[in-house]
């Protein structure tokens, strides 16, 4: 291999470049100084991409996955079996909403002893708001600026029905947990109470909100502002 | 042990051998943690559907990162995310650097995100993803004689650009 090629090499594949040039056991001053310098080069590199990862939420939320899993697009033939069945799925939907509050307040009450105490505890953090409009823009909803000013940590989470966001308001009674359940929609408001926890399932315009860990008059201040500030996105946008 | 445990079982251990990797490429794809995330779960939650057919749990690398190309294209087609300064969405880094040091860090890394994308997807399966020439050349679809050469033009603009910063 002469210098050009060296330098290619060493400039493509330094790690790989410099180990086969100490295994060759040749003694080139210039050739050392190359490696040392690519070597050099490429550890401030591997750190500068090395970024900082909060593996414990990262994980959490991946391994959640399997639960958020959404129907994908049915193939077109599919459309003909959906039709004939659709009497039946009505007949199954009655059904349903006579008794959906149970899914969604065992839910809610696993998800909170899963995941709630470690991310009430990163409350402290702020989030960038760029990040929040990200998350719930995926979700097909958006946040009024001063609500979503509001909230200091956000979060993809499974839901009952698809994704949902795992979010931590700031209010003036201190930090609320507040599960953005976007296809979840409930008829009227729950009330849960768990390990000492209360809970308020409310309605909103896109889906519906589990409000956890504040009382009474909070709860019922914060689900106006959900109400009020979180909005489904028109579909085309 | 029944299927569904071992599914589980294999998808955990996916999850806990290359999130965090996937996760550093999809933000230096992007340029978002949020969306960076959201690739992420996308990635895994394809691959908890189609973890039957990934026979070689030793193909799994290329095999997520191959998911996570695709649906980061299929991002792309969707909508143009916002690009941010990685700088702004991460915590600190841990390690105690200088003000120089960290200056320099600074740089370089607005360095990798200024590099086209035909440069900086090779650099990044290369040094974050451990990836070989030839598995660059593979995942990417081109000769491996390409891959040398956009690898070490990455390099070298990241090289001009710190000595130009240096300068001014």
């Amino acid at each position: 291999m002469n210098r050009s090629e060296f330098e290619q090499s060493l400039g493509a594949e330094p790690r790989d470049t410099a180990r086969r040039y100490r295994e060759e056991g040749d003694t080139d001053t210039g050739r050392d100084r190359a490696v040392a310098a690519a070597e050099a080069f490429e550890d401030r590199l591997e750190l500068a991409l090395r970024l900082p990862v909060d593996e414990s939420t990262l994980l959490d939320t991946v391994l959640a996955t399997p639960n958020t899993t959404r129907p994908s697009r049915p193939p077109a033939w599919l459309g003909i079996a959906a039709s004939v069945v659709l009497l039946l799925g009505l007949g199954a939907l009655a059904w349903w909403r006579l008794s959906p509050t149970e899914s969604v307040a065992d839910y809610v009450q696993e998800h909170y002893r899963h995941d709630g105490a470690g991310v009430l505890a990163r409350a402290g953090q702020t989030t960038d708001p760029a990040d929040v409009t990200t998350v719930l823009t995926r979700l097909g909803a958006g946040a009024d600026p001063r609500l979503a000013s509001d909230i200091t940590f956000i979060k993809f989470c499974p839901t009952p029905d698809g994704r949902g966001a795992h979010m931590v308001m700031r209010t003036d009674d201190g930090p609320v947990t507040v599960i953005f359940m976007p296809k979840v929609t409930v008829a009227e408001p729950m009330l849960l109470r768990f390990d000492g926890v209360e809970a308020q399932v409310v309605a909103l315009d896109a889906g519906s909100a589990a409000i956890i860990g504040a009382g009474g008059e909070a709860a019922s201040v914060l689900s106006t502002r959900l109400r009020e500030g979180l909005k489904p996105l028109p579909v085309d946008a | 042990m029944n299927n569904d445990t071992e599914k589980r079982r294999r998808f955990e251990s996916l999850a806990r051998e290359y999130a965090t990797d996937l996760y550093r490429f999809g933000l230096w794809l992007c340029g978002n943690d949020a969306l960076a995330k959201d690739l992420v779960q996308e990635t895994f939650l394809r691959a908890w559907k189609a973890i039957g057919s990934l026979k070689d749990d030793g193909a799994a690398k290329s095999w997520l990162i191959t998911i996570l190309r695709r649906e980061y294209a299929r991002t792309f087609e969707r909508k143009v995310p916002r690009f941010t300064d990685i700088d702004e969405v991460m915590v600190e880094d841990s390690d105690e650097l200088s003000p120089d040091e960290r200056m320099e860090r600074t740089q370089l890394r607005a360095g990798i995100l200024s590099l086209a994308p035909r440069y900086r997807e090779p650099l990044l399966l290369q040094v974050v993803m451990g990836y070989s020439c030839r598995e660059i050349a593979q995942e990417l679809e081109l000769k491996e004689g390409a891959v040398l050469t956009q690898l070490f033009r990455a390099r070298e603009q990241l090289k001009n650009k710190l000595q130009l910063d240096d300068e001014t």
